[in-house]
């Protein structure tokens, strides 16, 4: 099997990123070309720009100077790729409806427009080197749940919870930070929600302990899954019982 | 991948305790940890609460595996020919490039299913003793080399002519490499094994003309006798040889073919016969002829006539007096097998091995030619196959020439020679005089810690293979991992140094590449190669065209009239040598799953020990622990005894495996050597080893006890239905004292919550349990339990989730029946544990599981107290996994630490993994989707698994059963698990068979001086 994302990635580079629109710039950013190979693919003096008129050396200045989220090896910007370039959350983070991990790009997939792409910035050179020293970019973890904890991102995935309610609105932050708490009463806030819980011991006493908002509301049922079925085996709650998550 | 790579975070492997040393152990009381902890814990107990909010890194992968998908599991087909006696096929499963469970491979001849033993070349492949790259010797120890200076030396010292090439017995294409390899190079090649099957070969060349191994078609036969095979255990294909036992004796469905066992001494397999001859060791082929005899007699014909002139001296007279049991035994035996039609015989295996070995097998195959087994359950042509291999006899020769000059160089490349060899070969020494001593081995064992040059070869799973499984079947064998090491295929070490002399054969660019080319040879032209080798890849083989063969080949004129000799009675004490399962050869000594895994004899862990009769141990004064030596003319070797019923009063015997001189951290220096008991003499016709001492052999009390862990408190159930034995007629007439309510389990308020659509149950058939311990190794790689060690064990601290219980239930006739009975967490409806946890982290999930939760235990240990199966584990402390062990960690169970409780889960991850699956195809679980670990594992299918909800279910099928019962039934906890009664050709005493034990020395549970001791609280199973 090909893997998908070799081949979005061939597609994407045929589309010209996302409508990524080359503009005249100031002289002081062009940068000095290291490969002149790669310098062929932009006219002189033209630097990358998007449709609102940010250049990436902008949003790599916003990554250094944000204030939440640790120091990244690379200063990526999840806006500058997510809201500026319309990149979907599930290009670059392949196989989370599929996996329990949320997969992170291999550099490999980075190395498919950054061959060529804003060759000429800093920090893309020392992507590139890692590249070429065949080293993994060693990325500061931000999420991470305790080892007995099991959580798996398929199945929330597939229930049409929205990457942004666990993980916020990355395409807004330049930097990413942590967004939610990951205790396990945040947890349950939505998984109590999805139906009526059941009448053993132990479902009470989690109700007991982590008692339902006052308010109504909250995501609705996915309605991923056929009615009966969800009648038939109570498929539709989300699980609350202890050893869903914990074992 | 989402984890960081593990060295990264500095798990190095210098410095870091063995499991058997557990962080804090013996180093700091409590009381000092209180003090200390009243100063300083105050401010790290309250930085330690919820989720960490700095983490480490990130790790993507540089470019993506195809196929694989972080996070979740990629199988890859491979096959294992060193994992055990047999050739296995496998499927690895792999997570983020790491192989973390072994499972078997469903169309290979072991079904699906793996021994203990396999499951354990996990741990062979991660043991951290693993030779990480070349090694030259440096006075007396050894200093990292460069490949291109360890090939250049050793291709320096490869003398044509003067080298000796030494490995174990290969099949497939790597026989034909090393064949052509050594042509080219000059070298001469011997592949060995320790325990081999030279006798038997010799036996089957001399009576059919052919030194093929048969298929033994068990589950064909309707009388079993095995003459000393513990083919359950050790011998031959236990995994493959388990499932067609078990296949001939299911009740249910009218068939429960009687099972006797000759030889001095219960192995495991002995434990499962339903009638023990217990001759004297090394007689058993005698008793196989005088039962031959007597069925000749009995059934008359052509056949007869013509063995009559081999048999005529073995009358049941003659032989029951050397053999040392009564006549009327031999008579009854062959009176039995006459009546039958489709019986079988099963040869000695090397515990019945003594001077005489292929006369005994030559015995037995004549026993199979006369009842007609030959061409029925004895089938040629579709047997295991096995490589060329030199008998001992060979090895004792080459040994010889090695001293006496004839090599400049002995390449030993997967064999270990100095150690499975007796001292009395002097095989050592005579290494030891080589100029040039190269090992091309994982491990630095007896072997290699003697050579010149150590050229490290890749694990079996790192490396491109085939082995051949069946005439024509090809086992293809691929990497499941990238090599840990700075390691090489063996063929390409032995192709460099070749290159380097200037003599590696034409044409041969290195291993993989040849091998392709091979399979491209053998692969079916009638599709594209890529296809094929794609086909190939998945299903694990090839499968090539097989000679059309004879499964009845007749008996030869050379057979039929074999003089046989009859030695003189033997006297005085006997020794026998055993394999044991977890062992085998040794080569299961230096992985902790394996020393920690109860032998199903003794149930004891990490240790030698001397089995000896009640009788011969009372006038010594020695009771189990107390230190005997034992003495032959070769040699001696002091270990604590084992008093057993089990054995021949006039014999003892030593378990083989132990007593290592270096191989690692688990296994050098631990207990003894059975081999140093042996003088090497040989037999005169097949060159076997006699792994039998019939004369000069003593045995001696130290007047010190050396407490031997063993994790049974009690060898009796003490009448508490725990083990139920029922007479074959009996459960044949489905008589169910203690029929089981399924209804009652299911429906009962507290089991689980009437909405949810499941109530995971399980059955385990104690007819089907040989006690073989495959459950118990598959739990420990699934579940990520912890080995704690000798000293722990001794403590009863095990973390064993599952254990097999060995009752020894009374038989009318004054002997006893042995049921195997594992023990886990019974998943009680009405569980004694859960009202007893003030933090509710036992519980009881909606699907009527008892759950644990290990962030939520805060360690009372009262669950386990009340616990009246006592099967909870206590962590008393952080056990380590030192690199690379903890890459075979299972990701989707938490790794448990200090002060918490844990417990069989019923696989909690693989059923929330299939209703994960259930839910995306938007469906139920379907039956037979979960299959717990131990489950999976089971060669002779004991358990099942499955929703006691669904009334067509496997799981409540079985349990419908007329033999179900629960465990301790009385005390209405509802359990989940439903045992099914054993069956036994023996009348059990008090009819329903959970009556005596043994006798009344030793039905006491503190008696026979057991030296565990397993309080109630902590202690290891229903037993003690």
């Amino acid at each position: 099997m090909k893997p998908m994302h070799r081949i979005l990635a061939a597609g994407l580079l045929a589309a010209g990123i996302g409508g990524f629109a080359p503009a005249v710039a100031g002289a002081q950013d062009a940068a000095p070309q290291a490969d002149a190979a790669r310098q062929d693919s932009l006219p002189p003096g033209i630097v990358p720009r998007t449709p609102t008129g940010q250049t990436a050396a902008e949003a790599i200045a916003a990554h250094m100077a944000a204030a939440d989220g640790p120091e990244q090896p690379i200063p990526f910007s999840h806006r500058f790729h997510a809201q500026e370039l319309v990149m979907q959350c599930e290009y670059c983070h392949v196989g989370t409806e599929i996996s329990q991990a949320a997969v992170l790009p291999p550099v490999e997939l980075c190395m498919g427009c950054h061959r060529i792409v804003g060759a000429q910035l800093e920090p893309i050179q020392r992507l590139r080197g890692y590249w070429e020293r065949e080293e993994p970019v060693p990325w500061e973890r931000i999420y991470k749940v305790p080892d007995f904890v099991q959580f798996p991102h398929e199945a929330h995935v597939r229930s049409q919870v929205d990457c942004a309610e666990c993980h916020g609105e990355v395409e807004n932050m330049d930097r990413v930070y942590k967004f939610s708490s990951l205790k396990m009463g945040w947890c349950l806030d939505c998984h109590w929600q999805e139906g009526e819980p059941t009448d053993v011991a132990t479902d009470r006493l989690l109700v007991e302990k982590f008692p339902p908002p006052q308010s109504p509301g909250g995501r609705q049922p996915a309605g991923l899954y056929p009615r009966d079925i969800d009648q038939q085996y109570g498929a539709n709650r989300a699980p609350i019982d202890c050893s869903a998550c914990h074992y | 991948m989402n984890e960081a790579d593990p060295r990264a975070n500095g798990t190095g492997v210098s410095g870091a305790p063995s499991p058997e040393a557990p962080r804090g152990a013996g180093s700091t009381t409590r009381r000092d940890f209180l003090k200390v902890l009243g100063v300083a814990g105050a401010g790290a107990a309250a930085a330690s609460c919820g989720p960490p909010d700095v983490g480490d890194k990130l790790i993507p992968y540089l470019v993506p595996p195809e196929e694989i998908v972080p996070g979740t599991n990629a199988r890859y087909a491979t096959v294992l020919a060193g994992a055990g006696p047999e050739t296995l096929g496998v499927h690895a499963v792999v997570r983020d490039g790491r192989v973390i469970k072994l499972e078997g491979h469903p169309d290979f001849p072991n079904r699906g299913r793996l021994s203990a033993l396999a499951h354990s070349a996990l741990q062979d492949l991660y043991d951290p003793d693993r030779v990480a790259g070349p090694r030259r010797r440096d006075g007396e120890a050894f200093a990292e080399a460069s490949w291109d200076e360890a090939l250049a030396a050793a291709g320096e010292a490869l003398v044509p002519g003067r080298t000796l090439l030494l490995t174990a017995p290969v099949t497939g294409s790597a026989a034909r490499f090393l064949a052509e390899w050594s042509d080219v190079a000059g070298a001469e090649w011997v592949p060995w094994e320790p325990l081999g099957l030279e006798a038997l070969r010799t036996a089957h060349e001399i009576a059919f003309g052919t030194s093929e191994i048969p298929s033994y078609e068990i589950d064909r036969a309707d009388r079993i006798v095995s003459f000393g095979a513990d083919f359950l255990g050790s011998w031959l294909a236990p995994v493959e040889l388990g499932a067609r036992f078990a296949g001939a004796r299911r009740v249910e469905e009218g068939r429960h073919a009687k099972f006797t066992h000759v030889g001095p001494r219960l192995s495991l397999t002995g434990l499962n016969a339903d009638e023990w001859l217990p001759v004297r060791p090394g007689t058993e082929g005698l008793v196989a002829l005088a039962v031959a005899r007597e069925v000749a007699r009995r059934r008359g014909g052509g056949m007869a006539a013509r063995v009559e002139g081999a048999l005529a001296p073995f009358t049941a007279e003659a032989v029951a007096e050397r053999a040392g049991i009564g006549r009327e035994r031999i008579l009854q035996l062959a009176a039995e097998l006459a009546a039958v039609s489709a019986p079988i015989a099963l040869p000695p295996d090397v515990s019945g091995q003594g001077g005489a070995a292929a006369e005994a097998h030559l015995a037995v195959a004549l026993l199979n030619v006369v009842t007609g087994a030959v061409g029925r359950t004895v089938r040629f042509g579709s047997g295991p196959v096995r490589g060329r291999a030199a008998s001992f006899a060979e090895l004792r020769a080459v040994a010889e020439r090695m001293r006496t000059g004839a090599f400049d160089t002995v390449i030993v490349a997967g064999a270990d020679p100095v150690y499975a060899l007796p001292a009395a070969t002097g095989f050592a020494e005579a290494f030891g005089s080589v100029r040039n001593r190269i090992a091309v081995s994982t491990h630095l064992d007896d072997t290699a810690s003697a050579a010149t040059w150590i050229l490290p070869a890749h694990h079996e799973l790192e490396a491109w293979g085939d082995a051949e499984v069946r005439p024509g079947w090809l086992g293809i064998a691929q990497p499941v991992l990238r090599p840990l090491f700075d390691t090489r295929h063996r063929e390409d070490v032995l192709l460099g140094i070749a290159r380097a002399a200037g003599r590696a054969p034409e044409g041969v660019e290195d291993w993989r590449t040849w091998l392709e080319a091979r399979w491209r040879e053998a692969a079916p032209a009638d599709r594209p190669w890529e296809d094929a080798r794609h086909a190939a890849l998945e299903a694990g083989r090839f499968q090539t065209a097989a000679a059309p063969a004879d499964p009845a080949p007749p008996l030869t004129a050379a057979g039929a009239n074999y003089r046989f000799t009859l030695p003189p009675a033997m006297q005085g004490l006997a020794l026998v040598t055993c394999p044991t399962a977890q062992f085998h050869d040794g080569r299961g000594a230096n992985r902790s799953w394996m020393q920690e895994l109860p032998d199903a004899v003794t149930k004891a862990v990490w240790s030698s020990w001397v089995e000896i009769h009640p009788e011969t141990a009372e006038p010594l004064g020695v009771k189990t622990g107390d230190v005997v030596e034992v003495r032959t003319g070769a040699g001696s070797v002091a270990a604590p005894a084992f008093v057993y019923e089990g054995i021949r009063p006039d014999t003892v015997a030593v378990p083989l495996g132990q007593g290592h001189r270096a191989y690692g951290r688990h296994a050098a220096g631990r207990g003894v050597n059975a081999l140093d008991l042996l003088d090497g003499a040989a037999d005169t016709r097949s060159g076997a080893l006699a792994f039998v001492a019939g004369a000069g052999v003593e045995i001696t009390a130290l007047g010190r006890r050396e407490p031997l862990p063993v994790m049974q408190g009690s060898d009796t159930d003490l009448d508490r239905e725990i083990a139920e034995l029922l007479h074959v007629e009996a459960a044949a007439a489905a008589i169910g004292a203690h029929h089981v309510d399924l209804k009652e389990i299911v429906e009962a308020a507290w089991d689980s919550d009437p909405q949810s659509p499941y109530r995971w149950g399980m059955t385990i058939d104690l007819n089907a349990c040989t006690g073989c311990g495959a459950c118990v190794t598959a739990c420990y790689a699934e579940n990520n339990i912890p080995t704690v060690g000798r000293d722990l064990s001794l403590q009863g601290r095990d973390m064993s989730w599952m254990q097999i219980m060995r009752y020894f239930e009374k038989t009318e006739d004054g002997g006893f029946q042995t049921v195997h009975v594992p023990v886990l967490c019974q998943q009680c409806g009405d569980a004694p544990c859960e009202p007893v946890c003030p933090v509710y982290a036992a519980y009881h999930t909606p699907e009527g599981l008892n759950g644990q939760v290990y962030n939520r235990c805060v360690g009372t240990r009262y669950c386990a107290n009340n616990c009246p199966y006592k099967v909870r584990r206590f962590n008393w402390f952080t056990y380590e996994h030192p690199y690379p062990l903890n890459l075979q960690l299972n990701p989707d169970v938490t790794v448990r630490q200090t002060g918490v409780m844990e417990k069989c889960t019923f696989c909690v991850q693989r059923i929330n993994r299939a209703k994960l699956d259930a839910k995306r195809d938007g469906r139920p679980v379907a039956d037979g989707e979960i299959r717990t670990a131990c489950m999976q594992s089971c060669p002779t299918e004991a358990i099942v698994f499955g929703n006691l909800k669904d009334p067509q279910s496997r799981v409540s099928l079985v349990a419908k059963g007329a033999r179900a019962y629960h465990m301790l039934g009385e005390l209405n906890t509802r359990p989940a698990v439903t045992y099914l009664s054993g069956v036994t050709h023996a009348r059990p005493v008090g009819g329903h068979g959970h009556g005596g034990g043994r006798d009344a020395g030793h039905d006491a549970p503190d008696d026979a001086g057991h030296d565990a001791p397993h309080d109630a609280g902590e202690g290891a199973g229903a037993g003690h």
